[in-house]
């Protein structure tokens, strides 16, 4: 089991608006490495995205794959803007809410949209 | 028969030609003016609210008018669904609720004091259309009612227009107050404070800064709160009063001004708020953190 995973979001920067898209790249790379990887980070480098497609694709949908713990747990967010910490907490603590009443929780659409990692 | 013909497109980027036909319809000595929209194929908000303002003095001094509708069928829609028929009784077929939350739509307006279901109306839009914490719901709802109450205080008339519509393609909402009164500078310099404002611009600025207001003891806040969001939504705001109108392009950093060759006595507020869904709008220490 690796120790640290840095992914670092400035490879995106280059690009005039971050997509949804973008966010499903970065998703698809937490679950890949879930298992292997101790901590993940997530390094915003101090650029603002400032997305709620992004961020919601990116992190707000591991809410229904994990609990809180688990998250708080793996994940770390560096060098973030304050706008974008506060986004990306209403989305994670709005979609734990939803989870909670079990609103648009797993759907078959998500289920197909995850691959998870071999064991 | 004074006959005032309309362009293609009535918004505020045409607002000197929208000016001289307010002027125009205003000033004609003759007993009867023809509203002529028949080549009008769009009209904004703010055109809505400048044509219904004509139409307005020329009923106050007593003229008849008649009116062309547009030829385009889009723009007859538009015209219906935006409230111009309703306001002016111009046909019976269906009713269009005076509040669409989808649409984003306010019809047409003429409002008296300070009107609840329009400024309820106005948040249910952008709450719709935007992601807005509660506390900037808040604070957006006591600077419309803020906005509105400065109309009445200050202009000397207590009735207003107020329109609101969503630009579908552009996802930005169009929102234009106005009234027909003294505008900013007669207003500001009943107060000994602002006996200094030479200019129409100058007091259009100054009526953007915090605690600024006519009343005594009193400090507004219904513009600066509205400026320090559109700032951040990247929007738009355009006063005209008098001679002066201020263009705050927010998205460009800009702000342009532009001395109106016709001088509009009221005050025309007209804000262009980006709806995207992509923004999302807190007030600093709101929110609860996990991370």
């Amino acid at each position: 089991m690796g120790a640290l995973m840095n992914i670092d979001l400035k490879e995106f920067y280059h690009k005039r608006t971050i997509t949804r898209d973008d966010g499903k790249i970065i998703a698809d790379l937490i679950l890949e490495k879930w298992k292997t990887e101790n901590k993940i980070t997530i390094d915003f480098s101090n650029i603002l995205i400032a997305s709620v497609s992004f961020m919601d694709e990116a992190f707000g949908k591991l809410a229904f794959e994990f609990s809180l713990k688990e998250l708080q747990n793996k994940l770390s967010f560096v060098n973030i803007e304050q706008y974008d910490r506060a986004l990306l907490n209403d989305i994670l603590i709005s979609r734990y809410r939803q989870k909670e009443v079990g609103e648009n929780g797993k759907s078959s659409r998500d289920k197909k949209k995850i691959i998870r990692p071999k064991q | 028969m004074e006959s005032l013909i309309y362009p293609q497109k009535i918004s505020i980027a045409f607002s000197n030609n929208i000016l001289s036909l307010y002027m125009k319809a205003k000033s004609s000595q003759d007993n009867q003016v023809l509203f002529d929209l028949s080549k009008t194929k769009s009209i904004t908000p703010f055109g809505i609210i400048l044509l219904t303002s004509s139409i307005r003095e020329c009923h106050v001094a007593g003229k008849e008018c008649l009116y062309n509708q547009p030829i385009d069928p889009s723009a007859q829609r538009l015209f219906k669904d935006i409230g111009f028929n309703k306001h002016f009784s111009l046909d019976s077929s269906g009713t269009v609720p005076p509040v669409e939350i989808r649409t984003g739509t306010v019809q047409l307006r003429q409002v008296t004091d300070i009107d609840p279901l329009v400024i309820e109306g106005l948040i249910e839009i952008l709450v719709y259309h935007m992601n807005l914490s509660p506390g900037v719901k808040g604070s957006l709802q006591m600077s419309l009612i803020e906005t509105m109450t400065n109309i009445v205080d200050h202009s000397g008339q207590n009735t207003y227009y107020v329109c609101c519509r969503l630009n579908k393609q552009k996802k930005v909402i169009l929102l234009c107050i106005a009234d027909l009164g003294i505008g900013i500078l007669s207003s500001l310099r009943k107060s000994p404070k602002y006996t200094h404002i030479r200019n129409d611009h100058a007091a259009i600025i100054e009526s953007t800064k915090e605690g600024v207001s006519s009343r005594p003891g009193r400090a507004g806040l219904g513009l600066k709160n509205i400026v320090d969001f559109l700032k951040i939504n990247k929007g738009q705001l355009c006063i005209l009063s008098g001679n002066g109108k201020v263009f705050w392009k927010f998205n460009r950093g800009e702000m342009l001004k532009q001395t109106m060759p016709q001088s509009f006595k009221g005050t025309v507020i007209k804000m262009a708020i980006n709806a995207d869904k992509e923004g999302f709008y807190f007030l600093l220490g709101e929110k609860d953190y996990i991370f």
